[in-house]
């Protein structure tokens, strides 16, 4: 049986890899001891398959992974035996059973939704805020640097990479940003790019990033990877 | 203080700030109410090697088990991370709370290898507490240390409030009670001290002093007036039923040792002369099967581990090491949980074992025949024949396993480029013997590897070879070449251990109050994390021991029979002259057994602390057969 499961990785755990993330999902899974099914081989280990990876100092409310079970379990009881043995910022928010043939998270999954707590050197009204974000989405391209860890840096355009961007409250971005096999977006660079544009924004702290989820991208619409349209009948 | 917003802040601009986070599962977050003691558990190297130290898993949860008290976990901070906590003005604080450390009663160190004393210091300087035990404050915390080095802490005496000797579970309740009660009494921290060191176990360096000659011998060992001569190292009765814990923390980052590890006995007879460990960890006490089972049990339960290792100085001389293995792994196969086993011995019986834990997966087997010839292992009372060596290598070769690991040590008493080379031909007929199997074998196997690893003896205090001489640079250096010339070639790879590195952990060793002054100008020239090879800088000691006119050699050389040693403040219950025997025994290459199988040598461990060895099974040697 398999579970697309939900979870939030929230500050306590912000510096946490993604590769650790794993290995504490598959000790999660051991304490509470669930039916996990085993992958084959010499070195059998728990069949688990997260989605893209959350960069480290990033805290987020929806990341998922699927899991493979050898007995059904409620859905309800599932998370309630996960979370009661995991650390409490890491939280199961909602598992849904899936059939086996569904699409994988890494191959479905292509949008990050990034919350920015901009500061500035001066305060700005809301209206000013937004003709910024107008003004700084409607360039024909929005090239930085990126530095590559071991390879060269590479000129990027970001403005393919970025999907919608909206101010939902004062000092408060929110971005649609391209996400796992098909490229990526870093709130850091995202920072970068508007700081070159604009200089009274202030470099920002991790812990002014809040990724939302990973989702679907739909036309406009952006939609979990547990919707019904993936799961089908 | 509690810093943990700016912590939080700041950590994105380190490489691994997962070390600084603490938030693991099972780690203890106590309420800091006033009347609780508290207490820093403090390792002095990073955070992935000192997660591994049982000793410390042990007191912290020992500790956090009485309602008065509470324990939290603070490791030395790589040097990034001390750049970023001296720029942003953060002091040095635990993993639990984010106090800084000098909010705690007690901040108490784990002395592991002589090569982390300067992160000793470095982690007082960045709590903001003095590096001197006389120049800091009333109201700083007690800086007490116990652990593996502690039967050589002369060279941080004077950095040290206070050390336990010998195994601190059995005691470290009552001492901090004690401590408690004098501290509630409103009394100085020097009256704190002295009543303390009534303890047994507890030993107050700034309550002794010695004298030194001109040769720098030393003449004397003095203590105040009222206070013990020696102090006598305290040891668990009863290990089976002492207290263990099971809700291990579960860390994130990758660390050494990231499993349930059981430790099934403590200590070890088997008298290789050079064994620090085997002499100060007598007697030989063994959990039982059953209590061992248990634990797995919790253990696995509470950490969502995929591993157990079991762990003692020697897992083979378990009396009931076979019923153990095929137990746990009878118990625990169908969960997928893997067993391992830590020190191995070289002969069948252990390849037997291993095979009945590593079914599936072969990785590498690591044998120690520590010498290359049959006399220099007589000479240190390795008591493994070659025949046992290369038999054990073929049963190992044909069980599956293609890559076999070898240490040995170098510059041993009366070792000769005889010996030398019987390091590099042991390598090669072991190779041979494994392509013969490989050639011979119908099953697929990979290709033969064996891995030569020596590192340089250090006579270490309380062993028969603390009176030995160590090897001069030249000639470490000169085993080195002659070995990587003669073990060349795709199936070898050789390792050996800096040689300055060597001599530096030989002064400490054996070194005495005079060091601290060393210890003091290489860490204020910037020496840190000693034991890690990119870290150490030859350069920096040589001026710090010059600014001091220090002359290392001193602490290096062969020492007299009479001559008293700085260390035996200490009394770890083998007396001087059984050690010396012993090393008389080893220029005659005389042998002596394990006297768990076999006669008692007078060790006068038993009578001194009036114990049995604790064997689980029969005391007999049938596991050897």
């Amino acid at each position: 049986m398999n579970y697309r499961i939900k979870f939030a990785k929230l500050e306590d755990l912000m510096y946490i890899s993604h590769l650790e993330v794993i290995k504490t999902l598959r000790r999660i899974i051991r304490r509470a001891e669930l039916p996990a099914a085993f992958s084959q081989g010499y070195n059998p280990r728990i069949n688990l398959a997260i989605g893209p990876p959350l960069a480290v100092g990033l805290i987020s409310k929806g990341e998922y992974f699927d899991l493979e079970l050898t007995e059904e379990l409620e859905a309800e009881e599932l998370l309630s035996k996960l979370n009661s043995v995991s650390p409490d910022h890491l939280k199961f928010l909602k598992a849904v059973a899936v059939p086996d043939d569904i699409r994988s998270l890494s191959s479905l999954v292509d949008t990050a939704i990034y919350t920015i707590n901009f500061e500035y050197t001066e305060a700005k009204s809301l209206e000013t805020e937004k003709e910024m974000l107008e003004e700084f989405m409607s360039q024909d391209e929005i090239m930085i640097i990126r530095h590559r860890r071991k390879k060269e840096d590479r000129k990027i355009d970001l403005k393919k990479r970025i999907f919608s961007a909206e101010i939902t409250d004062k000092n408060k971005w929110k971005f649609a940003v391209v996400t796992g096999s098909r490229g990526n977006v870093r709130p850091e660079e995202l920072n970068r790019a508007l700081r070159d544009k604009y200089s009274k924004i202030e470099e920002f702290s991790p812990l002014q990033v809040v990724r939302e989820g990973v989702f679907v991208r739909d036309g406009e619409s952006f939609d979990p990877p547990y919707a019904e349209k993936f799961i089908g009948s | 203080m509690q810093y943990k917003k700016k912590i939080i802040e700041n950590l994105y601009k380190i490489s691994s700030p997962e070390r600084y986070t603490g938030n693991e599962w099972n780690s203890i977050s106590k309420d800091w109410e006033p009347e609780k003691l508290k207490v820093a558990l403090a390792f002095p190297d990073v955070y992935e090697i000192g997660m591994s130290h049982l000793g410390l898993k042990i007191l912290y949860h020992l500790i956090n088990r009485e309602d008065n008290m509470l324990a939290e976990r603070v490791y030395a901070p790589w040097q990034d991370m001390e750049d970023l906590m001296k720029k942003e003005d953060i002091p040095l604080y635990t993993l639990e709370s984010y106090h800084e450390i000098k909010d705690f009663d007690i901040l108490g160190f784990t002395l592991q290898y002589e090569m982390s004393y300067t992160n000793i210091l470095n982690m007082l300087d960045l709590s903001g507490i003095s590096i001197y035990a006389d120049k800091r404050e009333e109201d700083d915390p007690l800086i007490i240390a116990g652990g593996s080095t502690v039967f050589n802490s002369e060279p941080i005496a004077e950095f040290i409030d206070l050390f336990f000797v010998g195994e601190a579970e059995s005691f470290i309740i009552d001492l901090l009670n004690k401590y408690k009660q004098l501290k509630a009494e409103g009394l100085s921290k020097n009256k704190i001290l002295n009543n303390l060191s009534k303890i047994p176990g507890v030993y107050v360096p700034s309550l002794y002093s010695e004298e030194y000659g001109e040769r720098g011998e030393v003449l004397s060992l003095n203590s105040a007036a009222g206070v013990k001569g020696k102090v006598k190292k305290q040891v668990v009765q009863n290990l089976d039923q002492a207290f263990y814990p099971t809700d291990f923390i579960v860390p994130y980052r990758d660390t050494v040792h990231e499993r349930v590890v059981l430790e099934i006995s403590r200590g070890c007879t088997r008298s290789c002369r050079f064994c620090a460990a085997g002499m100060a960890y007598r007697p030989v006490r063994e959990r039982s099967v059953e209590r061992l089972i248990e634990l797995a049990d919790k253990a696995l339960k509470a950490t969502g581990y995929d591993e157990i290792s079991l762990t003692s100085l020697s897992t083979i001389d378990y009396t009931e090491a076979k019923q153990l293995v095929q137990k746990m792994t009878e118990r625990f196969s169908d969960k997928m949980i893997s067993v391992s086993l830590s020190s191995l011995r070289v002969d069948k019986f252990s390849v037997a074992l291993a095979e009945e834990v590593n079914k599936v997966r072969k990785t590498g087997l690591t044998f120690a025949p520590e010498a290359g010839t049959q006399r220099l292992r007589n000479v240190i009372n390795k008591n493994i024949s070659e025949e046992d060596i290369y038999s054990a290598a073929r049963s190992a070769f044909e069980n599956g396993w293609s890559k076999i690991k070898l240490y040995f040590m170098i510059g041993l008493p009366t070792e000769t480029m005889e010996d030398i080379s019987g390091i590099a031909e042991m390598a090669k007929k072991i190779r041979n013997i494994g392509q013969e199997v490989r050639r011979n074998t119908k099953k697929r196997m990979r290709r033969i590897e064996v891995s030569v690893s020596v590192s340089t003896f250090v006579p270490k205090v309380f062993t028969p070879f603390q009176w030995h001489q160590m090897d001069d640079i030249e000639t470490i250096i000169q085993k080195h070449d002659y070995l990587r010339d003669n073990i060349k070639g795709r199936s070898f790879s050789f390792s050996w251990n800096d040689p300055e590195l060597s001599r530096l952990e030989g002064v400490l060793a054996r070194g005495d109050r005079r060091l601290s002054a060393v210890i003091e100008s290489a860490w204020k020239k910037g020496s840190r994390f000693e034991g890690w090879h990119e870290c150490f800088e030859p350069r920096i000691w040589g001026e710090a021991f010059r600014e001091n006119e220090i002359d290392p050699e001193n602490y290096l050389r062969e020492r007299g029979e009479e001559e008293i040693f700085s260390w035996e403040k200490l009394d770890i219950g083998i007396p001087k002259s059984f050690l010396l025997k012993e090393y008389q025994n080893a220029y005659q290459e005389v042998l002596i057994d394990d006297c768990r199988f076999a006669d008692c040598h007078g060790c006068a461990i038993c009578g001194n602390f009036e114990v049995d060895l604790e064997l689980v099974g029969g005391g007999t040697d049938e596991l050897q057969n």
